[in-house]
Formats: C-alpha cells, sequence, structure tokens
C-alpha cells in the first residue's frame, strides 16, 4: 500500500477505496481486472523516473542561478518538454481506469465546489456520515435484506424510471416554451416564421412592385385620363409644350391611331375656321386616325399663289382679304382651345400685328399652323426629323429670326443633345431607325443608304457622315422619292401619288440649285405670323405641301410670297425643287447667303 | 452591359439597411429622385415595339435628363448560373428636349414612374450603385407632387454594375459578392424572380440601429 500511496500522492488524492483498504483489518485488494490495466509495477517506475528528471533538471536550474551564467535555455526547455511528454503518458495510462475511484480534479468550480471536499475526503464528518448513513437506510429500506445483486437491480430501476419521468417532464416544458414563445435561455431562440397571412400579403405587394417598376404594370394611365395637366412641373414645362401630351401618349394596346380629345378640339377650330359659305381656307388636317380624311374634298379650295391652278395674277390680288377678315372673328372661338393652343395662337397673333401687312395672312396662316400643329402633334413627325436628320447637325436647336428682330415663336422642335458618353448603342440605334423609315419596303432608293453606323456621335464624324450623306443624295434624285417615302408615313396628310407625280417632272433637275438655302431653318410653321421664309428649307416644306393645292401650307407659303419678303418662290413646281433640293446641302452653308440673290 | 440584381425589403427597415450600407460602402449616400418616363415606339418604327426610358433626375438642382435601353438579358446555360442577370444596356446623357423629340420620332409614353429614395455608389472590384426607392404612381398625367407610393411597406432594392462582354463572369461575382453582405436583411435575385423578404431582418435591423445609435450619419 506505500506503493500505491506514493504512486497516488505523485499524481493527487489518495482513493479512499485504497486507504479503507488500510485501515480496516478486512484488507481490500483493488479488482485484480483493475489492477491489471493499471499496470502498478510500470507505472510506478516510471513515475519515480519522471520524478528523478524534474529534481536532476532543477538541480541544473539551481547550479545556473548560483553560477550566475547564462542558462543554456534551449537546452533546459528542451528536458523540461520531455518530462512533461513522459508526465503525460503516465496520467494518460492511468486515466482510463481511475475514474471508477479517483478524483482528478482539475479546476474547482461552482459545479463541485461543495462536492469536492466531500469526495476528497477520507473520511466524512461525523454528522455527515449519519446523514449518509439514514439516506442509505431510507433508500434501501425495502430491499436492504436483498442479495446484494437484487438490490442493484432495484436500484438500477429506480434510477431509469427517475430518467424517464425527467425526460417527460423536459419535453413537456420544451413544448410549452415553443408554444408560448417564451425561449429564453441562449442557445434555443426561435427562428421568427412568418404569419401565412402576412407572407401572401408580402407576396403580392412584392409581385406588385416589381412588376411596376420593371414592367409598367399598374401604371398606365387609362386612355381618357391622359389629359396634359395646365399646371406642369417645372422640368416639364419647357420641354413639353401645347399640343405635345396627349397625342403622344400610347394607349394600351399601344396604337397610335386614337383621336384624342386635345386634337380634336384642334380640328373643331380648324372647322370653325372655315368660312360659312363653305370655303375652305384651308383644308383642315385631320387626324391621322380619322377616317373621314378630309373635309369637304370635293370642294377645291381656294386657288393660292403658286399652285399649279393659280392665275399667275394671284400674286397681285388679296384674294383672301375678305376671308381673313371673317376669320379673324372666328379667331375669337379659338380662344376656348386649350391653354396650350391659346398660348401658340396669341403668340402668333401678337407676333403677326408687328407687321400689319401680314394682318391679311393672320387667320390663313394660323389656320395653317394649326394645322401644322396638329400634323406635327399627332406624333408623325417623322418628316420632320427626317428633315433634320439631313440637316447641318444632328444636334440643332432650331431658331429663327426674322427681318424685324423679333423672336417670334420658337416652337423649334430642338433635338437633343447627344453626349454619347457610354456608348454607341443608341445612336446607332437612332440610326436603325432612319434606314427602316426611309428605305424599307423600298429597296430600290439609292438616295439615302445610311451604310456608315457611326458609333460615336463625335463631331467630326457627324460632319463626315452628313458630307458623306450629302453627297449620295446629290447623286441621286432617287432621294425625294425616299424621302416622300418618308412622308408616306404620315397618314394621309400629303397625297402623295400627287406629289410624285408633280416631281417626277422634276426628278431630272439637276443639282445645280445645291447652292440654295440651307435646311434646318425649318421652322414648322408654327412661328406666328412669320413671313419672312427666306430659308428653303420653310419653303421645301410649306411647297411640299403645297404639292397638293388644297393645302393650306401652300396658301400660307404662297401668301408670304406675296409680302416679298421671299422672293425665292416662283410660280411653277419646278421650282419648288430648289427648296427640296437644297435640304441635304445643309452643311454647305456658305451657300445660304447666295440663296436670295439666286432666287430672285 | 450591366449585371443587375433585385430585391425587396419592408419599409420599416430602410433605415437599417442604409447604416449597413453606409459602412460597407464608405461613401456618403446620393439622394434619388428619378422622374422615369418609359416610351414605347409607335408602329411607324418597326413592327416589333421597342421601349426606351427617358430618366429625369430630379434631386440636381437643375434637371438632368438620361436616355436609357434596356436590352433583353443574356440567356443560356451560363446565364442560368448566374445569379445576377446580365443584359445589355444603352445609357446617355440627354438634354431637357429628348422627350419632344421621342415624341417627334414617333414614340408614345406608356407609363411614368416616380423613384425617390436613395442610392450608393461605390466601387468594389467594379462599380457598384445600390439603390433604394420606393416607386410612386402618378394618379394623372405628369402630376409628380400627386405622387402616391405604389407599395408603402415595401421598397425595391436594385444592385446594378456596368459589365463588357468580355469581364461579365468577374463583374457578377463581385456584386454575387457583396449580396452576401446584405443577406441579414434581404434577399437579391435577378428581376422577375420573386425573393420575399427575410424574416429575420427585425431582429438584424434593430441590432444594426443599435449598435450605430449615436452615429449621425
Amino acid at each position: 500500500m506505500d506503493v500505491g500511496g506514493a504512486v497516488a500522492a505523485a499524481k493527487g488524492p489518495v482513493p479512499s477505496p485504497a486507504v479503507e483498504a488500510v485501515a480496516p483489518p478486512h484488507v481490500e485488494r483493488l479488482n485484480p481486472v483493475v489492477e491489471q490495466q493499471l499496470h502498478l509495477e510500470s507505472v510506478k517506475i516510471r513515475a519515480l523516473a519522471l520524478y528523478k528528471a524534474v529534481s536532476h533538471i532543477l538541480e541544473d536550474l539551481d547550479a545556473f542561478a548560483r553560477s550566475n551564467s547564462t542558462i543554456k535555455w534551449r537546452d533546459a526547455l528542451g528536458q523540461f518538454s520531455m518530462v512533461s511528454m513522459q508526465l503525460f503518458n503516465i496520467v494518460e495510462d492511468i486515466k482510463n481506469v481511475s475514474k471508477a475511484f479517483v478524483i482528478f480534479p482539475r479546476n474547482i468550480n461552482a459545479e463541485n465546489a461543495t462536492v469536492l471536499p466531500v469526495m476528497l475526503s477520507s473520511k466524512l464528518f461525523p454528522e455527515m456520515e449519519a446523514e449518509d448513513i439514514a439516506k442509505r437506510e431510507q433508500l434501501l429500506y425495502g430491499i436492504s435484506g436483498h442479495p446484494v445483486h437484487i438490490q442493484i437491480e432495484k436500484l438500477k430501476a429506480r434510477i431509469d424510471m427517475i430518467g424517464a419521468a425527467c425526460e417527460a417532464a423536459e419535453t413537456v416544458i420544451s413544448d410549452c416554451r415553443k408554444t408560448y414563445g417564451l425561449g429564453s435561455h441562449p442557445g434555443s431562440t426561435l427562428v421568427p416564421t412568418l404569419d401565412k397571412v402576412q407572407a401572401a400579403k408580402i407576396q403580392e405587394q412584392e409581385n406588385l412592385l416589381r412588376a411596376a417598376v420593371n414592367l409598367g404594370e399598374g401604371l398606365r394611365i387609362p386612355f381618357d385620363q391622359r389629359q396634359l395637366p395646365t399646371s406642369l412641373p417645372s422640368h416639364l414645362a419647357d420641354v413639353l409644350s401645347f399640343g405635345d401630351g396627349a397625342q403622344n401618349l400610347a394607349d394600351n394596346s399601344g396604337s397610335c391611331e386614337k383621336n384624342t380629345p386635345a386634337f380634336s378640339s384642334t380640328r373643331e377650330v380648324l372647322q370653325m375656321l372655315q368660312t360659312p359659305g363653305g370655303q375652305l381656307i384651308g383644308r383642315s388636317v385631320p387626324s391621322p386616325s380619322n377616317a373621314t380624311a378630309f373635309d369637304n374634298p370635293s370642294t377645291p379650295p381656294m386657288a393660292y399663289a403658286n399652285s399649279p391652278r393659280s392665275d399667275p395674277n394671284i400674286m397681285n390680288t388679296p384674294s383672301p382679304q375678305q376671308q381673313a377678315q371673317r376669320q379673324q372673328q372666328q379667331r375669337q372661338k379659338i380662344m376656348q382651345l386649350t391653354h396650350q393652343q391659346q398660348l401658340l395662337l396669341q403668340q402668333q397673333l401678337r407676333q403677326s400685328s408687328i407687321t400689319g401687312v401680314l394682318g391679311q395672312f393672320q387667320s390663313p396662316i394660323s389656320h395653317a399652323q394649326n394645322c401644322i400643329l396638329n400634323w406635327h402633334c399627332c406624333g408623325k413627325a417623322l418628316f420632320l426629323v427626317a428633315v433634320e436628320t439631313f440637316g447641318h447637325c444632328f444636334c440643332m436647336e432650331l431658331k429663327h429670326k426674322d427681318e424685324e428682330g423679333g423672336r417670334l415663336g420658337r416652337f423649334g422642335f430642338s433635338l437633343g443633345i447627344w453626349e454619347n458618353k457610354c456608348g454607341s448603342g443608341f445612336s446607332s440605334h437612332l440610326m436603325d431607325i432612319w434606314p427602316t423609315a426611309l428605305a424599307d419596303e423600298n429597296s430600290t432608293i439609292a438616295g439615302v443608304r445610311i451604310q456608315e453606323k457611326h458609333k460615336h456621335w463625335g463631331s467630326d464624324i457627324r460632319s463626315n457622315w452628313f458630307k458623306n450623306l450629302s453627297l449620295k443624295i446629290w447623286d441621286l434624285p432617287g432621294w425625294i422619292r425616299s424621302y416622300l417615302k418618308v412622308l408616306n408615313r404620315i397618314d394621309a396628310l400629303i397625297s402623295v401619288p400627287k406629289i410624285l407625280s408633280s416631281l417626277s417632272q422634276i426628278s431630272s433637275m439637276s443639282a445645280s440649285m445645291q447652292s440654295q438655302s440651307r435646311l434646318p431653318r425649318m421652322q414648322f410653321g408654327l412661328t406666328g405670323g412669320h413671313l419672312q421664309r427666306n430659308h428653303p428649307s420653310q419653303v421645301f416644306n410649306d411647297q411640299m405641301f403645297g404639292m397638293s393645292p388644297s393645302n393650306p401650307v401652300n396658301m400660307l407659303a404662297m401668301q408670304q410670297q406675296q409680302q416679298g419678303g421671299f422672293r425665292n418662290m416662283s410660280t411653277n413646281a419646278h421650282d419648288l425643287q430648289p427648296g427640296m433640293v437644297n435640304l441635304p446641302n445643309t452643311i454647305q452653308n456658305p451657300n445660304f447667303p447666295q440663296q436670295q440673290q439666286n432666287q430672285q | 452591359m450591366e449585371c443587375v440584381v433585385q430585391g425587396i425589403i419592408e419599409t420599416q427597415h430602410v433605415e437599417a439597411l442604409q447604416i449597413l450600407l453606409q459602412g460597407l460602402c464608405g461613401v456618403p449616400k446620393d439622394r434619388v429622385r428619378v422622374h422615369e418616363f418609359c416610351l414605347k415606339s409607335g408602329p411607324n418604327l418597326g413592327v416589333v415595339p421597342s421601349e426606351v426610358r427617358l430618366l429625369c433626375d430630379l434631386a440636381q438642382p437643375t434637371p438632368t435628363w438620361t436616355v436609357r435601353h434596356a436590352g433583353g438579358a443574356m440567356r443560356g446555360a451560363g446565364a442560368e448560373q448566374l445569379s445576377v442577370l446580365v443584359r445589355s444596356v444603352v445609357e446617355s446623357k440627354v438634354s431637357n428636349n429628348a422627350l419632344r423629340f421621342f415624341y417627334a420620332v414617333g414614340y408614345k409614353l406608356d407609363h411614368e414612374l416616380l423613384k425617390i429614395g436613395f442610392a450608393f455608389r461605390f466601387q468594389r472590384v467594379v462599380p457598384i450603385t445600390v439603390t433604394v426607392t420606393s416607386a410612386n404612381r402618378m394618379p394623372r398625367l405628369h402630376a409628380i407632387d400627386d405622387a402616391v407610393p405604389l407599395t408603402p411597406g415595401i421598397q425595391l432594392v436594385e444592385i446594378t454594375a456596368p459589365a463588357a462582354g468580355d469581364n461579365y463572369n468577374e463583374v457578377a461575382a463581385a456584386v454575387s459578392s457583396f449580396c452576401e453582405y446584405l443577406v441579414p436583411l434581404l434577399h437579391l435575385s435577378k428581376p422577375g424572380v420573386s425573393t420575399g423578404i427575410v424574416p429575420t431582418a427585425a431582429a438584424a435591423a434593430s441590432s444594426l440601429l443599435s449598435n450605430s445609435g449615436g452615429k449621425a450619419i
């Protein structure tokens, strides 16, 4: 037992059974199996060796300390690590079997603080021992007389029953926790789950939101409610103006063939402008969607100057004057128009009052402008834009200066300035529009072939492109036909066959008029009272309208010619060509000043 | 091209998301107030209608306009494996006459939308833009002042990053990895794929708000 004591001393407290084995006369032996496993002898030898090694290290350290020489730490640590390894191995070997009767406390904590002394003690206090005996008797109350193994079984049964009861209690408690959401102690936080109803609501909202943002569902205003408000937000006030809004709204089916309220009111205006006598100052320009294309198609409009049917002397006769007076009265009704249109007309009237000579042309002008306004507002301004592309610069703002210096109505069709920083796609997309618009269904149009898709609208490339384009146009009079194809898009506004026929005679004309004026100054007829139509572009525009003699714009052009400000117009259709042919020559600006001289 | 993912978040957690993004991105947030016009082409421009969006940025002192065309998404097995949507996009600044221009060319207004919120633009391998907006609809045409939120309780989160044909994989990976940071608050997916909200977002939001309670951003 000294050996056992020595072993225990090296590693920890003396196991009480071993001690008890010493005290009572009846010597208890360790279970032979356990003893065999313990290998007490070998453990003892190893422990002794360990002890010697540790003491040797301590002596060395002592010697170093006394001699004040530097310790070779590397060696010392090596020895120490060897010693610790040996200890570790010994402890591991007996650990497995020592659990039964050895307490090897590594640390004291709250759990075992009260129990540890009792377990380490070799003998209990008398009171505790008395308690221990009393509890033992209580436990073994019914079975103490039985043999030991039966007692053991019964005790085991009791333990099992208690264990089962504990488990049942645990489940009940956890169920209650889940039910009442109590989960208070850490590690068992329940994942909050959404209520099904709530989840469905959120799903619905999510679908709504995603559809709206990505597809526009739920955001489309019904067609009948799409009217431009009278007060636009500030960022739209400059952008949108009269007549732009309603006509440019697609209905939900995507068709652009619907009559809009604003438009129809404009039509009423036009009808109002018709003289009661049925004499049309100009034919009203109906909505493209209107099945009845023209009012009174059978009634030929008045012959105007420059019309093929006109009397050469008509330039001298103020023919529409009487009608103009009547229409000036009717103009009052125009005030009932929409706000934007009122603005336009007021502007026109204001502007036109600058030159009193033009008074006689006011109402026809305004009428024509209304027509053009409608036409434009129908969204069929592809013509305009097509014209623009042949202009000098794709990024132009139409400014108009008249000779009086006043800035007349600048209903400029301003195009955006494309600062194409990010790349090419949109410009090429835009370029795609033109071939589509101009060249589809007609492969024989050689004039306008936008072959070079310039990826970047750099100014140099732009000008090159237009130069090339203009060269091509010059070579091919078929360009005119292509141009008319563009016009063809505008439903029934201009009777293209008539234009074609009238232009066929011009198609043979050479490019002698290249030096004529530029196109881009195309006030699209919406400047009030502007009569300085000294831009062949405007001439062209007017003349294009003038192709169908019943077109009111033609009258506008004619009457402006009468004013004498513009002397380019001649009375035969052949002279229309200068205006048309000049269209592509927009780059050649220097020629512009010559125009007035040339065409006198 | 761009890589894009979208997700939704409850309006009550938007502030927490803002704090999280502030911490992740390290840049101040930009106010977003965009009036978006969706224009559809008329029949004169082809059989198949195309769509163009005009965005008017009202947050600036002077409104700036941008035109944007989003093409179709990339398709194929490779695209399906990506967790982001890759689509071609063309964007450009334009002057304020662009709307009139489009009307004249033949485009019609299909619908309009007002987006109000904030955005973070930062660089993480690639330039990434995170936009958190509430979509507002206008009861009458162009009536911005009367705009009401379409879904008051939910806002849309969109993460976009520009990509090119040769690097969209890296961009997609960068966007995906960034999305991982936002998992506590929201799930992100390709546009059109519904995700739902994160049930534990409330807990994450409360922790975000409490941690940074003292920080005034």
